[in-house]
């Protein structure tokens, strides 16, 4: 098992459906804080973002 | 080979309408963001929705929201005014609740003489503190030294004398 394959195991993907309007809100919204999604996502799971309110 | 079943036009336009948003975290944050969302009430998208302001707060209905307030106004009563005290024998905690037990730490507390903190003493005479003297002042001296006056010396006295004469 190569590098990759050990990556694309330990990190799956995660989708998520949301409309066009919105997708581009959030994006937006991420784009102000300076983050990128998954650096958001990782944020969010240390605790480190706890109001989601912007 | 397979067929790959073919979407339904609905479907299509759904996926198109709604494009995926994703991003490969590791297993171990996705467990953490799922129990921080499970704390917040909330799935993933409707934390999204709501980093977006799409997501509006949705109203409790009013049971829910009033037995909430009731078990939190239980609980801070309960809080205030419950006695805990372990019992003698398995040391569970007992909450005083019937009048017998009542009774029993109303006698108990009159027995180690508690009472109100502003109340005097009740064997001991009352006294009035006595004010201060200040500094500048002295107590007047109740016997204060006679001082002899010479009325024949005095210069009023001569000069009656001296018009008399």
């Amino acid at each position: 098992m190569n590098d990759k394959e050990i990556f694309e195991k330990t990190s799956p993907w995660m989708l998520i459906r949301l409309s066009v309007r919105t997708r581009n809100k959030l994006l937006v919204k991420l784009d102000k804080r300076g983050l990128t999604l998954e650096e958001f996502l990782t944020a969010f799971a240390n605790g480190k973002i706890s109001n989601l309110d912007s | 080979m397979s067929k790959r079943k073919k979407k339904s036009p609905s479907r299509i336009k759904y996926e198109t309408s709604h494009p995926t948003v994703s991003a490969r975290i590791p297993i171990e944050i996705k467990e953490k963001i799922i129990a921080n969302l499970k704390t917040l009430d909330m799935n993933m998208a409707d934390a999204f929705k709501k980093l977006a302001g799409e997501l509006e707060e949705k109203a409790k209905p009013i049971e829910l929201v009033k037995k909430a307030a009731y078990k939190a106004g239980y609980k801070a009563a309960k809080n205030y005014y419950g006695v805990p005290y372990p019992c003698s024998k398995c040391e569970q905690t007992i909450v005083i609740n019937t009048p017998e037990e009542k009774e029993a730490a109303s006698k108990l507390m009159t027995e180690a003489g508690w009472g109100h903190e502003t109340c005097p003493e009740p064997n001991l005479p009352q006294t009035i503190p006595a004010k201060p003297i200040p500094a500048n002042l002295s107590r007047p001296n109740p016997n204060p030294p006679v001082v002899p006056t010479d009325k024949s010396n005095s210069n009023q006295d001569k000069i009656s004398r001296f018009i008399k004469e």
